[in-house]
């Protein structure tokens, strides 16, 4: 077979594999649709529950203007977190009804005459972190308040300082979003499969065997369309985290190249296996639906495995797809390349997993079964 | 017959054996430049075993198989481009429309037949931009005929291209296949019907429990049946009149037997045209009044039976 015929059959397939994968509704829903919903709902839900993000709406009712009480008024203005109501209330009966109302988080009464500074917190929400977080500030406020007034330096103070394993803080949404991403492009390779089981069944597999195909050319140009596929899922999901979330990136090309490449031949090859175990249509389901539902939530893609039970996580520990989401995360979060001791971990175990599953697959596909 | 260079396919001797199952047992058959040689035989019958060896899905335990002169292992590509086949189940990409199916194909051959040409040929221009899975069985069918002679192939397999289709679908399928032969194709036919085997084939080639049975024209296998015809007659003067004919046909040489029933008499006979002469003679003189008569059509359906002992079921 000639170069130039090899290469015309691989842009016909490559077209008809095209062809076939985007006028599947199926692709639709399950590759592109599914996962940004997904993500979408969960940063919805837990996109805002970062430490980041705290705030509380306090009122304050105004005492006597003691210079202990004006500080502690003044500093409490300084708190980003603490948010004060326009409109001042009346008097302390008001302020308690807002609360009641739900209509601030807490309520700050400034004393009278001398005496303490009452903090007001609504009953139901006593064990909330709004209302640690309000009374923890309010007691350092008097504290300093005190102390400035009586003009005594405080002996220790507590520098706080943010540690994280790369150069930018990883927020959830960073989490969440690579973590889809892997997610995506996994679901995409487990359930692409399914196309070698039908072929099997309506014999267009013995079809073209019948045929002068190069077989080779058949599988590069499927491959190459999944590669398409795993891409917009990037671009889809990268864009929306980005845009709408504020999702932080911080790519290593060559890092997030090698991982993407290795990560989607290695969930394609898995498929593969699937489809060499499974006489029909719906024991493919079955199993890909299960090994997908498995790593979905033992792999850490909506919450860190520090979440999981100690005994679960030797599990996780095996599952390719924590580390394809690790390793996504260290290339585009992180910027880590190659150079990293984890990423050839992460591309390691991928492609240990990916290259037993299809050797097996190709060991027990019936490729003359109709 | 031929001389040996016109044979387009030669097998011999085929064996295959699943298990303790012998399936193909010494199949042989030779196939000339041009006909439409047909296989037919019941299920189970070694047909499409014999047929998947022939066209390289299956290796045999033993026997030769000669395409255009070439052997499957040393000449797997080039047996591959000049051999067209349409398998039992219509595999098609389902997703794609027709002409993209057609496309696809074509691309894997160095010799092809433009896709124009096939469409038409297949009566599929008004559905050429459809995609596959909104086709019926026959359009189908004929998509995948159609498929079959991308490479304009001199040896064409049709597997079963008819089963499962209505009258007129499948008369649309046997237009194409007399269009091949007009082109000069060689065609393998194999089916389950026979009077599609009578109609289209130049030979037969009967198969049962993976043996050839008889191979010939249909006509020839047919005359090699025995000679007696059935003959049916009705009287409009009912089971008397029937019975003073019957005397009259027992005269005549050649009738066989005669068997009556009230008024329908059976007259089976080497030589019709005499028994029937001398029976309307008679009925003339007597004045009988004769209602229905009815020669039996001999089938291949009756070669079948007549060859294995066995009945014949669609």
């Amino acid at each position: 077979m000639g170069n130039k015929s090899g290469i015309r059959q691989f842009g016909k397939l490559f077209g008809a594999h095209f062809k076939m994968t985007f006028r599947e509704k199926q692709v639709w829903f399950w590759s592109i649709f599914y996962p940004v919903l997904l993500l979408v709902i969960f940063l919805l839900i837990f996109g805002r529950t970062g430490s980041d993000d705290f705030s509380a709406r306090i009122a304050v009712v105004e005492g006597a203007s003691t210079p202990a009480a004006a500080g502690v008024k003044e500093a409490l203005g300084y708190v980003d977190v603490l948010e004060q109501t326009e409109e001042k209330p009346a008097n302390l009966d008001e302020a308690r009804q807002w609360l009641i109302d739900k209509e601030v988080d807490a309520v700050v009464a400034l004393p009278e005459a001398g005496g303490e500074i009452k903090l007001l917190l609504n009953k139901e929400k006593q064990n909330s972190v709004t209302a640690q977080a309000v009374s923890g500030i309010l007691n350092q406020l008097v504290v300093q308040s005190s102390l400035a007034a009586a003009g005594v330096e405080p002996q220790l103070t507590i520098a706080t300082e943010y540690v994280s394993a790369g150069s930018d803080k990883l927020s959830y949404t960073d989490f969440l979003m690579t973590g889809m991403i892997a997610l995506a492009i996994s679901q995409s390779g487990l359930f692409g499969m399914m196309g070698m089981v039908e072929m099997r069944r309506n014999g267009l597999l013995k079809r073209l065997f019948l045929a002068p195909v190069d077989l080779r050319m058949f599988g590069l140009s499927s491959m190459a369309v999944r590669f398409l596929l795993s891409l917009i899922q990037v671009a889809l999901l990268t864009l929306i985290g980005v845009l709408f979330f504020g999702a932080h990136l911080n790519v290593d090309p060559l890092g997030f190249a090698l991982v993407f490449l290795v990560g989607t031949l290695s969930f394609a090859g898995m498929g593969f296996l699937i489809a060499a175990v499974s006489k029909s249509m719906d024991s493919y389901m079955g199993i890909a639906n299960l090994a997908s539902f498995l790593m979905m939530f033992l792999s850490g893609i909506f919450f860190d495995l520090g979440s999981l039970p100690e005994y679960i996580r030797p599990i996780s520990h095996v599952l390719p797809l924590t580390y394809f989401a690790d390793g996504l995360r260290d290339a585009m979060v992180y910027g880590f390349g190659i150079g990293s001791g984890n990423f050839w971990l992460n591309l390691g175990i991928m492609a240990v997993w990916g290259l037993t599953a299809f050797l097996i697959g190709s060991r027990l596909y019936k490729w003359n079964k109709a | 017959m031929g001389t040996k260079s016109d044979y387009v396919l030669e097998v011999t001797d085929l064996h295959k054996s699943f298990g303790t199952v012998k399936a193909v047992d010494g199949i042989g058959f030779a196939a000339e430049r041009g006909e439409v040689f047909t296989i037919i035989g019941p299920n189970g019958a070694g047909k499409t075993t014999t047929l998947e060896m022939i066209e390289g899905l299956q290796k045999p335990d033993r026997g030769s198989i000669s395409i255009l002169g070439m052997e499957w292992g040393k000449d797997t590509e080039a047996i591959k481009m000049k051999i067209g086949v349409q398998p039992q189940s219509s595999a098609l990409f389902d997703l794609l429309t027709v002409e993209e199916n057609l496309d696809v194909f074509a691309s894997f051959y160095e010799k092809r037949r433009p896709i124009e040409d096939i469409i038409e040929m297949v009566n599929l221009s008004e559905h050429r931009g459809k995609r596959v899975k909104t086709l019926s069985g026959g359009q189908k069918q004929r998509l995948a005929i159609g498929l079959s002679m991308i490479n304009d192939p001199e040896l064409i397999f049709l597997d079963e291209p008819t089963t499962g289709l209505d009258p007129q679908a499948r008369r649309n399928i046997w237009d194409i296949v007399r269009k091949l032969k007009s082109l000069g194709k060689t065609t393998i036919l194999t089916t389950h019907y026979m009077e599609e085997a009578e109609q289209l084939s130049d030979r037969v080639c009967i198969v049962d429990q993976g043996k050839v049975i008889a191979i010939d024209s249909p006509r020839a296998l047919i005359g090699r049946l025995t000679r007696e015809r059935e003959v049916r007659l009705t009287f409009a003067g009912g089971a008397g009149a029937a019975a003073a004919a019957e005397g009259a046909a027992r005269m005549g040489a050649a009738a066989v037997r005669v068997e009556r029933e009230q008024d329908r008499l059976t007259i089976w006979t080497a030589n019709p045209e005499e028994t029937l002469y001398a029976l309307f003679r008679y009925t003339h003189e007597e004045g009988l009044a004769v209602e229905q008569v009815s020669i039996r059509e001999m089938s291949l359906e009756d070669v079948f039976i007549a060859f294995t002992g066995k009945e014949w079921r669609d």
